[in-house]
């Protein structure tokens, strides 16, 4: 349930400009956790059927960089509710 | 969604009023403050169209397909169980312990493994539904078998009474028969399951019947060509109910699969493909061998029978599959629940011919039937041709698969009908993209009611195990269960079940056809004028 309300609550943040910091930060905590709950290790694999699990080339992995980037470069206070609310 | 927005744009423009005296703010602050909001209205549209887009699709695909996703309606009106049937059991080893736990007397030493391994392992649904199972007021009178071990354990599962919320009032305490014929002449028995090796099914199902008593025999119907004749007799002449040991009759996926060859959703079917793949010794019936059997706890000279003379052997008594002197080998064994299935499904009754090939390639332990074997079936009346193939010594899974003109049905316990691509009766909805030949236009998940164009890898993954399992109302059941259920339901209502007699004679001579071609080399037929098997 804390999966499913995190993740609505990041995307709309997201997509909405708004609290964009403390949504990428949760973002890529919660990218982080679904990457290690399959961990490309050796002689480990999941029982449950996935779409692989990969060292680098790894679209949750990915993702979390790409969120670090934003987080790097921010652009909230341009663009979004986030200039509204003068977050920087 | 789009009023929402208009809600959000409102409150920050109070926002900005509330605040505006104290923050300086431009309207261009306002117009990049609010300028991310668009995007959830773009966002809200996108999926509508697409929702109602494959909402469409399906609609029109389930309109056109003309085969319903509701669950098979049962095959015959329920009946009342007042009246208590007594039951004898002859072969009390394997299957025969399955089968009285499918009657509702599971063994104690089976229901407390069950149940430790469901209190470790939620997913072990086993004892769960062991006590789901109704109770078909029956009560175990007699049990037969040469083996006194297994006797015993059969007698013990009989007055096993622990099962939790059982209506079972009294335990009858069943009497311990050391020869068939006592049993089935008992006055306190009225009907009996045979679990034997194949050589016996034939003769004991007659003296059964010429008993007046009701018969489930576990498959193959016969172990020779001459009994099958007279099995057939004796069963019609004296009007007993008789159920043969094809549990897929129960299957829900089956039963569908019917409804799809009748609502014409494969075209002509020119190719059915059965198969049977197993890889390891217990699959290939290389048995355990009891440590407490010998010659003073088993009576070797009623197990032999029929069959030929041979000194006593262990291996011969408990892996009797593995020689013709006992068995039907393949064919007996999983031929006959193939070619049952397909016989359910597309009723195509005894071949015109039969040709089989094969070999003792990988378990040569002494055994005479074949590991390996493949049988072509001719069916011309109905332009097809159904092939078997098996291997004991390869574990490839191969769904049964019926080849039509217009579609390609898969058999499991799922059922997925793919259109070709060069239908003539989808061609018109190909064209429009209505069907896409790449996924299926029908796609039946027991206990699953919805169009599922594209199951998910992980419901694939669950839905593919476990064979042994039918659905009823969403629920799993155990297919023997609803097996024995039926034939007990047929014995008070006086009605037929699903493989009566006549079904049991056309899986017996098919399996004795390929028997006969594999011995003789060369193709056999069958006359169906005279009803005989002519080389």
């Amino acid at each position: 349930m804390l999966n499913i309300y995190g993740l609505t609550l990041i995307g709309v943040g997201l997509m909405a400009g708004l609290f964009t910091r403390v949504s990428l930060i949760g973002g890529m905590v919660l990218l982080a956790f679904y990457y290690l709950s399959h961990p490309p290790l050796p002689l480990l694999s999941y029982s449950m059927p996935s779409e692989g699990s990969y060292l680098i080339v790894n679209k949750t992995l990915i993702e979390l960089f790409s969120m670090a980037v934003l987080l790097v470069f921010p652009t909230w206070h341009r663009i979004g509710i986030d200039r509204l609310l003068k977050i920087s | 969604m789009g009023m929402k927005d208009d809600k959000n744009k409102n409150t920050d423009k109070g926002d900005q009023k509330a605040i505006g005296p104290k923050v300086k703010m431009d309207r261009r602050d306002v117009l990049k403050g609010i300028a991310t909001l668009p995007i959830f209205g773009a966002f809200a549209y996108s999926y509508y169209k697409r929702r109602s887009h494959e909402h469409l699709l399906k609609s029109n695909l389930r309109r056109g397909i003309g085969l319903s996703y509701d669950a098979p309606a049962p095959a015959y009106p329920s009946v009342a169980r007042d009246n208590q049937i007594r039951l004898g059991i002859i072969g009390c080893g394997i299957r025969g312990t399955q089968l009285l736990r499918a009657a509702g007397f599971a063994h104690p030493a089976w229901m407390e493994e069950v149940k430790a391994n469901a209190a470790v392992n939620r997913h072990d649904k086993r004892y769960e539904e062991y006590l789901a199972q109704e109770d078909l007021n029956v009560v175990i009178t007699g049990v037969c078998d040469v083996f006194d071990v297994h006797a015993g354990t059969a007698m013990e599962a009989a007055v096993n009474s622990q099962k939790e919320g059982s209506s079972r009032s009294s335990v009858t305490q069943p009497k311990r028969y050391r020869h068939y014929q006592e049993l089935i002449a008992a006055d306190d028995v009225d009907a009996v399951i045979i679990a034997t090796p194949d050589h016996w099914h034939g003769p004991m199902t007659i003296e059964a019947a010429r008993h007046g008593k009701h018969v489930y025999v576990e498959k193959p119907l016969t172990w020779t060509v001459e009994e099958t004749y007279e099995v057939r007799k004796v069963i019609k002449d004296s009007g007993v109910i008789f159920q043969l040991g094809h549990q897929g009759r129960q299957t829900e996926s089956y039963i569908k699969a019917r409804e799809a060859v009748e609502a014409g959703l494969l075209g002509n079917v020119s190719l059915i493909e059965v198969c049977t793949n197993r890889n390891d010794p217990n699959g290939a019936w290389v048995y355990p061998i009891h440590p407490d059997a010998n010659p003073n706890t088993i009576d070797w000279k009623q197990f032999i029978g029929p069959a030929p003379w041979h000194d006593f052997s262990l291996e011969r008594f408990f892996r009797w599959r593995c020689w013709w002197d006992y068995s039907t080998g393949l064919n007996g064994d999983l031929l006959t629940h193939e070619y049952d299935a397909v016989n359910q499904i597309m009723k195509v009754g005894i071949p015109h011919s039969a040709m089989s090939s094969g070999g003792i390639y990988f378990y040569k332990d002494g055994r005479t039937v074949p590991d390996t074997l493949q049988v072509a079936y001719e069916f011309p009346k109905k332009d097809l041709t159904m092939l078997y193939s098996a291997t004991l010594s390869s574990g490839k899974y191969r769904p049964k698969l019926f080849m039509g003109h217009d579609a390609c049905m898969e058999v499991s316990d799922r059922l997925v009908v793919t259109a070709e691509e060069q239908s003539t009766r989808y061609k018109n909805k190909i064209i429009s993209g209505e069907i896409d030949p790449r996924y299926p236009i029908y796609n039946y998940t027991p206990g699953k009611k919805d169009v599922d164009a594209v199951t998910s890898a992980t419901e694939q993954y669950f839905a593919s195990r476990g064979l042994l399992y039918s659905y009823r109302d969403g629920k799993r059941v155990d297919t023997t269960y609803l097996h024995i259920a039926e034939w007990l339901d047929c014995i008070r209502s006086g009605q037929q079940p699903s493989c009566d007699i006549d079904q049991a004679f056309e899986e017996a001579m098919t399996a004795h056809m390929a028997t006969i071609s594999y011995h003789e080399k060369r193709m056999v037929f069958w006359d169906e004028d005279k009803e005989l098997i002519t080389l």
